[in-house]
């Protein structure tokens, strides 16, 4: 058992992969964030939606999964992140992202920063995506999402899964004090191309 | 001439995946292939800009010098979950 809080912000493709890939590590406790439940586009992409699971809160089936796989204490916040409610980070040591959009990755970035928190970061679009290790300091969302518009791209299940287990990955160097090299660095990855870079944002 | 690398969103923009194109700094080969390709400069200047795999923020931004043989790389970071 990891001696570690761990909140999940999202449970859509990253989030519902990263839950399943950190309650099988087995962490103290998991906080598990999000007002959605499960619609008919979930499907192709995210580990818990199914034709049973439609219309169904997604902190449940997530909670319920875990129960399964793990002794972790989970909380189950069915809210989404807003400024009025950062509270509910409060008892996380470690923030991580599987969010589907950057204003609500902002809030959470100043919020870690203020709380002296770190943020393990992942997004997906189409077959690209990227990872990184966001310490209080430095701003690495801000810096990455400078002059940048959101753009909704279709994902896929599998290039879903590769950030959420590169999201884990990243998650156990920072438990295992073995960072050095992520500091200030982001992990491309871009599936069309199969390849993967670390370069320093 | 210059290699130009497209990931992500700059992919989707050109439809290409690679591109050569000539510029003695970064603004100008943006600015030819803004011209090249029919896009608006400050389109491109969006992108996350890397020469030689070093992000621009760390040289001299958009006046910075390239040589014959440097790799651009621009791409656009993720937002989806």
């Amino acid at each position: 058992m990891i001696n570690k809080t761990i909140a999940i912000v999202g449970l859509g493709g990253l989030g519902g992969f990263v839950c399943e890939y950190i309650g099988r590590l087995g962490f103290e406790k998991i906080i598990l964030i999000d007002k959605d439940k499960f619609s008919k586009s979930n499907i192709n992409r995210q580990l818990l939606c199914t034709t049973n699971t439609l219309d169904t809160y997604k902190t449940d089936n997530y909670e319920e999964k875990l129960k399964l796989i793990s002794d972790s204490k989970v909380i189950n916040h069915k809210e989404f992140i807003t400024l009025d409610n950062l509270y509910l980070l409060d008892g996380a040591d470690i923030i991580i992202d599987c969010l589907d959009n950057i204003s609500t990755r902002l809030i959470i970035e100043k919020y870690a920063s203020n709380n002296n928190k770190v943020i393990i970061h992942g997004a997906i679009g189409e077959k690209t995506g990227q990872v990184c290790l966001c310490l209080p300091s430095y701003k690495m969302l801000s810096k990455l999402y400078k002059n940048t518009s959101e753009i909704k791209k279709q994902t896929y299940g599998y290039a879903v899964s590769l950030i959420a287990s590169l999201e884990v990955e990243v998650l156990m160097k920072y438990i295992n004090n073995d960072y050095a090299d992520l500091v200030d660095k982001v992990i491309y990855v871009d599936l069309n191309d199969l390849e993967i870079k670390k370069l320093k944002l | 001439m210059i290699k130009v690398l497209l990931y992500g969103e700059a992919r989707l923009i050109f439809n290409v995946k690679e591109i050569e194109e000539k510029g003695s700094t970064v603004k100008e080969l943006l600015s030819n292939l803004a011209l090249r390709y029919d896009k608006k400069y400050k389109d491109l200047k969006k992108f996350l800009i890397y020469v030689n795999d070093v992000n621009i923020t760390a040289l001299r931004m958009f006046r910075t010098k390239l040589n014959d043989g440097d790799v651009i790389m621009m791409l656009s970071p993720s937002s989806g979950g």
